[in-house]
């Protein structure tokens, strides 16, 4: 019986790795301007960042709905298959409530494993990356699930800001409203830890919060993954992933951009690592 | 005269006070570095205030209260309304002068001796890197001139007051500064004149004009002498080394401590060292390399407590896990700056301190003001940001007596800001006060300032009314222009590419003003970046930082 795996557009991953290991990708809504749109279907990012920019009503996101999870796990349940579904962090989202929900209202629900990967964007990506690997070493979804929920502490996300603006106006500043203040226009850098961002140090411009991030990730080192994410300076993302070749070689390194969910609350010229440490 | 009691006490403490305050404005002009800088003379004077106050409240007036009792009060008084550097290093001078009388019910020839031998010693002892030349060396000179003397306690006091004359009048060879802007120690100047106040009360002579001290004019009497770097008061230089490492060593077995020898071990083997305390407990201040064999010769002589190390290397783990290493929680942790003007305050609070304590140059904040604002944090931990060379070690005076507060020695207010910065209010404070003190030397201080007299510093000439350029304490440029001032300051920095500045205005300045010379930067320096930003601050036209 073959295992498939399920993530919701939050996770940040690139079309070809989502192609090449069967992913299912349930999209997030991203509402804007009173029209509800399918993250990464309906509406992409360079059209979304230049309405984030614009005058008008902030953006919010939605869920994916129970029924969307439920048509998802019934058919490849239907197919034969086994259900991984790991997604954004349970704090930050209620994503994992309809995954949840639809998975109690299957008649085998014991065929779908869900996992609170307590991250978003990117590092949940590489933790769904990670699945693809144990499971391609043979496991069965449930050892597949203690494995990737024994590992979740080598995933690791920095996220370098312009504002923390969209994170406030979005709800989820939480920690990270320490570090608000705009008097000095500083640059927040902001980690993942324990399902939601909190704040780690206040650079006094991008550049050096650039190095910043490279220092940090590689605080962390030794690597197996790593991922580099911009919102919108791609430029900024390739200096980044440039500085991290030290740690793991170029063609190694996933390049990816935030979509409208994530982008909702990041904002423009946002920069993120996504890092997946080795077991020491 | 052959004693003094608790009451004659009162009086003569009370009415040196006054002699203290004739002499204020001749005590700052000495200190007056062309700025209106430190304010020895009236931080002296309101530490006095606060201990004569003490006095008042504790022993009442139509009781009698021992010499002991009286002195005693006073130095508690003074401890808490300690300001600036000279007003702790007074206010432990008279820590000792009690410590000295503990226990006499009058004062006579053989007490004093002990008072002022306890008085220098306290002074020195609880100061790390002791200068000569600074009031120290006046109060020790008063000590040891009346040691081993045979005579009755007027005698004594009045060769202590002569002894004390002499050492100020050494103090310009004792300390290159003083020497270069030609004036005597302000802070012992303030010694002297308590010394010969407190002579002049006990020997009457108050009725026949200001006796005892007339002659000190001499000391300050030349208009033209200049001022003194600021830092001169710098008795206590943090080292950039080692553990800060505290612990109470508390009298196990039965077996007496012995502070001496605990406090003459740490001075051989550690840095800013402070060991107070009694044959019970002892409190110990160091800063060492090696923690593990201070510890361990302090475990060796009885148990210890409150054992706190400042550093997250993990060598050092075991001992602050064990004892103090508390984690880190986001709630518990507050940081509380001392700041002047509308817009550095704004500064501070919008960047997430919850509350300020205003003071700064010329206003210190007294050690109470500075704990009640920490209390009133509510945090579990606070570390302080004294932002001001004068105000340091009050806030690390209160450091040594509250675990619960910390100080990253912040001399200035960019330095303070680059503090601020680094702060995390999620780690523990140990992380925090280590990333903070390492961003300091990421910053240089600049500020300018009206000169408030003309002097000579250096290759520096600077005429009244002139602005000067002070970069990292030291004064460097004098213009008639302020913004050209700051320009010819910045003009001495390394600035490059990667550099940002940052400009703050003071309450007499525009936007506009500040916006000149940001652009005149800008174009020496295209791709630099500089902010310019409304600090409000007073007596400084502009404060500027390069990153």
């Amino acid at each position: 019986m073959s295992v498939r795996i399920v993530t919701d557009s939050s996770a940040d991953l690139p079309r070809y790795l989502i192609d090449q290991h069967q992913i299912t990708v349930l999209p997030c809504y991203v509402v804007v301007d009173d029209q509800t749109l399918k993250d990464g279907i309906e509406i992409q990012p360079d059209a979304f960042y230049t309405r984030l920019q614009a005058e008008g009503r902030t953006p919010t996101t939605a869920q994916p709905t129970v029924a969307d999870f439920q048509k998802v796990y019934r058919d490849l349940v239907k197919q034969g298959h086994q259900v991984i579904s790991i997604h954004v962090s349970a704090k930050l989202s209620g994503t994992l409530n309809s995954a949840e929900q639809a998975k109690a209202s299957l008649n085998d629900g014991s065929q779908v494993e869900i996992i609170d990967s307590k991250l978003a964007s990117i590092p949940l990506g590489l933790v769904v990356l990670e699945a693809v690997s144990i499971l391609e070493n043979g496991a069965d979804s449930h050892e597949a699930a203690v494995e990737i929920r024994k590992n979740l502490d080598l995933h690791h996300g920095l996220f370098s800001l312009d504002t923390l603006e969209y994170l406030q106006k979005g709800g989820r500043i939480g920690k990270a409203r320490a570090f608000m203040g705009s008097i000095l226009n500083v640059k927040p850098i902001l980690r993942l830890q324990d399902g939601e961002a909190h704040p780690v140090e206040r650079p006094r411009n991008l550049q050096r919060a650039t190095k910043r991030l490279v220092e940090l990730v590689h605080d962390l080192a030794p690597v197996q993954r790593l991922a580099v994410i911009y919102s919108t300076d791609p430029t900024r993302s390739a200096t980044l992933k440039q500085e991290l070749t030290a740690l793991l070689p170029a063609e190694k390194i996933i390049e990816t951009r935030f979509g409208s969910t994530l982008g909702t609350y990041i904002g423009p010229h946002a920069l993120g690592v996504a890092i997946t440490q080795v077991r020491r | 005269m052959d004693k003094l009691l608790g009451h004659d006490l009162k009086i003569a403490f009370s009415s040196a006070t006054g002699r203290l305050e004739e002499f204020r404005d001749a005590i700052n002009s000495l200190n007056v570095f062309p700025v209106p800088d430190g304010d020895t003379g009236t931080n002296m004077l309101l530490t006095m205030r606060s201990a004569v106050q003490a006095t008042k409240d504790a022993c009442l007036e139509d009781q009698d209260y021992s010499a002991s009792e009286v002195i005693s009060a006073l130095a508690n008084g003074a401890f808490f309304g300690a300001r600036g550097n000279s007003g702790v290093i007074l206010s432990q001078i008279l820590k000792g002068f009690s410590d000295g009388l503990r226990g006499k019910e009058v004062l006579t020839a053989n007490e004093l001796k002990s008072a002022f031998n306890q008085a220098s010693a306290e002074a020195y002892s609880s100061v790390g890197n002791p200068a000569e030349g600074t009031m120290l060396s006046v109060i020790r000179a008063a000590a040891e001139g009346i040691q081993g003397l045979q005579a009755d306690l007027e005698t004594l006091w009045r060769t202590a007051y002569q002894a004390a004359q002499d050492a100020l009048e050494r103090t310009p060879q004792q300390l290159p500064v003083l020497k270069e802007a030609g004036v005597v120690d302000a802070g012992g100047l303030g010694v002297v004149v308590l010394i010969g106040g407190l002579l002049q009360s006990i020997t009457r002579s108050e009725t026949d004009g200001s006796s005892c001290l007339i002659g000190l004019s001499r000391f300050y009497g030349n208009a033209n002498r200049g001022g003194i770097n600021t830092e001169y008061l710098n008795t206590t230089v943090e080292e950039e080394w080692g553990f800060c490492t505290q612990f109470i060593i508390n009298q196990a077995d039965g077996r007496n401590l012995d502070l001496n020898s605990v406090r003459t071990h740490f001075q051989k083997t550690a840095l800013s060292t402070v060991v107070v305390g009694t044959e019970k407990n002892i409190r110990v201040h160091i800063h060492v390399n090696d923690t593990t064999s201070a510890i361990k010769y302090a475990e060796s002589l009885g148990s210890l407590s409150d054992v706190k190390i400042e550093d997250m290397d993990s060598q050092n783990n075991a001992f602050a896990s064990d004892n103090h290493g508390r984690p880190g929680d986001g709630a518990a942790l507050a940081l509380l700056p001392v700041t002047q003007g509308e817009g550095l305050a704004r500064l501070f609070l919008d960047s997430g301190c919850d509350s300020v304590i205003e003071g700064g140059q010329t206003m210190n904040p007294s050690i109470q003001q500075i704990m009640d604002a920490a209390r009133a944090t509510a945090a579990d931990d606070v570390i302080l940001l004294p932002n001001n060379g004068n105000v340091i070690l009050a806030a690390e005076q209160i450091a040594a007596s509250d675990s619960s507060i910390h100080v990253v020695p912040t001399r200035s207010i960019p330095q303070g800001v680059a503090a601020l910065l680094s702060f995390n209010p999620e780690a523990p404070w140990q992380e925090n006060i280590q990333s903070m003190t390492n961003s300091l030397s990421n910053v240089t201080s600049i500020e300018v300032a009206a000169a408030v007299r003309s002097t000579k510093i250096g290759k520096v000439e600077v005429q009244k009314g002139q602005y000067i350029g002070i970069l990292e304490g030291e004064l460097v440029i004098a213009d008639n222009n302020p913004e050209q001032a700051l320009l010819l300051t910045l003009g001495l920095t390394n600035i490059n590419t990667d550099s940002i500045v940052s400009i703050y205005y003071g309450n007499h300045k525009t936007p506009v003003d500040a916006q000149s010379v940001a652009s005149k930067l800008e174009k020496e320096f295209p791709d630099i970046q500089i902010d310019v930003i409304d600090g409000g601050q007073p007596h400084f036209q502009y404060l500027a930082s390069i990153e």
